[in-house]
């Protein structure tokens, strides 16, 4: 074994002056040579194992469900990739495991399309007995207990369940005193399975937020006063169970504390971070996302501790067109666990995938 | 420790190092999504696929060279307009060519193909509603101004007006030859009115109106176009400090309009709707008060 020929020498045997004998001079400097290669080879060992450390956490962070690189820390995602197949994608959802994301599709079959993380289509859902011109399915969310996935269907006016494997339950008709008319739109989840709808029954006096325990009919409040909403879209719930509705035809995001009451709101305007038409929203930690489809981008804020703050205005990404990370009136967005951004992008006929 | 065991361990180590890189890339690379030609690809994909079908086909090749400009391809666009070209004097084409030459900055040959469009439709029976028409005298209205044509490139726009007279580019560039041939009052005529349907996020008009304001000793009104350049320029802030001085005086409308303006891009609704009130005061039919108002969602009565 020799110094160079990519092994490391043994360094056991001292090695000879150069008369071949060895003097106590000679053997005291080979000594020294010995521990400062010893300590070389010491530090060389604690970087590989700081190395192999780094190997072990992005494993261990991968194998968790997380992106095994950690993101770089930055105010505004970047684009990534589309999903093509969907005929006018309205709205979109990502399963807890973010194995499976569903499109919502307003136009051709009216189907709502699954696909894997990857774009890949699985498999496609609809009611029974019913061809496409008596569907209409628009926002869609899965429920974070039994991963159920719930579709809100226009023109029917109920919300169509599905089990994971695709399996057709039943439809959720709203029953009851608060529920009776109601016509579903927007869909979101506390994290303990409740619902939360959007209902653009009737007049705007009638506009409202119903929510449902777990598996039930019959909503068990409602959430704003009559007229305060004006087809209210997307909605979202926070951590803390802040709930975030686009009251879209009003322009303006209205923000809820975990009892119902208003709380503070992004209004409509041309200012920074005021809004336009808003659609979808979704929250993913400190970081509040709305889609503004006139503007054509999608709106990103800051929570702040306390609900009775307005979310702090980061920036927007988008912009009108048919580019790669352009839009033609987006509307609906999801996050999966990773922190991937799905957002469908309607008349470019995509789901557009950004990444932080 | 032995040195040997030392050695032992670094080979161990390394391998172990090796392994984990791969397996980290391995998730990495599965957990991409997948890859997909760009929505302009697509198109392009399916527009060339049709065409070599249908080689023929004049629609098909016009549609093909629209994708083609989108795709910043207009090589490929001046080929396809030239084949649409060899069969007949298509209209549509003339102007594509015209413009993607104009962009290149190919001045006679643009020239040429917009004068060519002209000369196709001038005469034609729908000439005074054709949209293709008044492209083709915008865009040479256009030329011209880059040839230092600017009183017969006023003379395009004039046309070009008279077909869509709510054209904001058209009405823009007619200011601007005005202002370079020294009409100042036609300039400013034409570039308030081309602010009136534009009225933020375009500079260009207010810069040129500051030029047609100066060329007329107008000072005030000078002030607030300046001012709007700022609002223009998202300094809302700036552009508040310069019209605050004009809401007196021959500029007062302007001034109080572009502060309104500015409190709403800031996100001041109450000064916005203060400031769109006393416009409303001062000229009562005052329509981009009345859109402001509108906006803020602040019900204004009267027709």
């Amino acid at each position: 074994m020799a110094p160079g020929d990519g092994t490391f020498p043994l360094g056991r045997e001292p090695l000879p002056d150069a008369g071949g004998s060895i003097t106590s001079g000679a053997a005291d400097r080979l000594t020294e040579e010995e521990r400062k290669r010893r300590r070389r080879k010491i530090a060389a060992l604690a970087g590989i194992l700081v190395v192999l450390a780094i190997i072990i956490y992005m494993i261990i962070r991968a194998l968790s469900g997380n992106s095994p690189l950690p993101s770089i820390p930055s105010e505004l995602p970047h684009y990534v990739s589309d999903i093509y197949g969907t005929d006018q994608p309205m709205g979109v959802a990502v399963s807890p495991s973010g194995g499976r994301v569903y499109v919502t599709e307003s136009e051709g079959s009216r189907l709502v399309r699954v696909y894997d993380s990857s774009g890949h289509q699985l498999g496609t859902l609809k009611p029974p007995g019913r061809d496409e011109a008596w569907r209409l399915p628009v926002y869609v969310a899965v429920s974070p207990r039994t991963e159920d996935v719930y579709v809100s269907d226009r023109l029917r006016q109920d919300v169509d369940v599905y089990s994971p494997t695709g399996k057709y339950l039943g439809a959720l008709r709203p029953t009851g005193h608060l529920g009776k008319g109601a016509q579903p739109l927007g869909l979101a989840f506390g994290s303990e399975g409740d619902l939360y709808m959007t209902d653009v029954g009737g007049p705007r006096q009638d506009h409202r937020v119903l929510v449902f325990g777990a598996g039930g009919k019959k909503p068990l409040r409602r959430v704003g006063s009559p007229g305060m909403f004006w087809f209210p879209n997307g909605l979202a719930l926070d951590g803390k169970g802040d709930l975030y509705v686009a009251d879209s035809n009003d322009g303006r995001l209205e923000i809820f504390n975990p009892a119902g009451k208003p709380a503070v709101s992004i209004e409509r305007g041309v200012g920074e971070g005021d809004l336009g038409l808003p659609r979808g929203v979704a929250i993913d930690g400190n970081r509040l996302f709305v889609v503004d489809t006139t503007a054509q981008v999608v709106k990103v804020y800051r929570l702040p501790g306390q609900v009775t703050e307005v979310p702090a205005y980061i920036g927007s990404f988008g912009g009108e067109g048919i580019g790669d990370g352009q839009f033609q009136y987006p509307n609906g967005i999801a996050i999966d666990h990773n922190g991937r951004i799905y957002v469908t992008d309607r008349v470019n006929g995509r789901v557009q995938v950004w990444e932080y | 420790m032995r040195e040997q065991t030392l050695d032992r361990l670094i080979r161990l180590c390394l391998k172990a190092v090796a392994a984990g890189i791969v397996l980290v890339a391995i998730v990495y690379f599965l957990d991409r999504p997948a890859t997909t030609p760009s929505l302009v690809d697509r198109q392009m994909a399916a527009g060339e696929k049709a065409v070599r079908g249908h080689p023929a086909n004049v629609a098909l090749r016009l549609q093909l060279a629209e994708v083609y400009r989108a795709a910043h391809r207009p090589d490929g666009a001046l080929e396809q307009y030239g084949a649409v070209l060899k069969v007949g004097a298509n209209q549509v084409a003339l102007l594509g060519r015209g413009e993607i030459l104009a962009e290149k900055g190919e001045l006679a040959a643009a020239r040429q193909s917009f004068e060519k469009a002209i000369g196709k439709a001038s005469g034609a029976e729908f000439a005074r509603v054709n949209p293709q028409l008044e492209g083709a005298y915008y865009g040479l209205g256009s030329v011209m101004l880059k040839q230092n044509q600017a009183k017969e490139a006023m003379l395009q726009e004039q046309k070009a007006l008279k077909i869509e007279p709510a054209d904001a580019d058209a009405l823009y560039l007619m200011g601007t030859a005005a202002v370079e041939a020294g009409a100042d009052d036609r300039a400013v005529k034409a570039l308030r009115q081309a602010v009136l349907f534009v009225p933020s996020g375009w500079c260009e008009p207010y810069e040129q109106l500051a030029n047609a304001y100066r060329a007329q000793h107008r000072q005030p009104q000078q002030e607030y176009a300046g001012a709007m350049v700022e609002l223009c320029e998202k300094k809302p802030a700036d552009a508040s400090r310069r019209l605050a001085r004009l809401t007196s005086g021959p500029a007062a409308v302007d001034a109080m309009l572009g502060l309104g303006m500015a409190a709403e891009a800031e996100s001041q609704r109450a000064a916005a709707a203060h400031w769109y009130r006393k416009v409303l005061a001062a000229d009562p039919a005052n329509f981009d008060a009345r859109g402001g108002l509108a906006r803020l969602g602040v019900h204004v009565g009267g027709k």
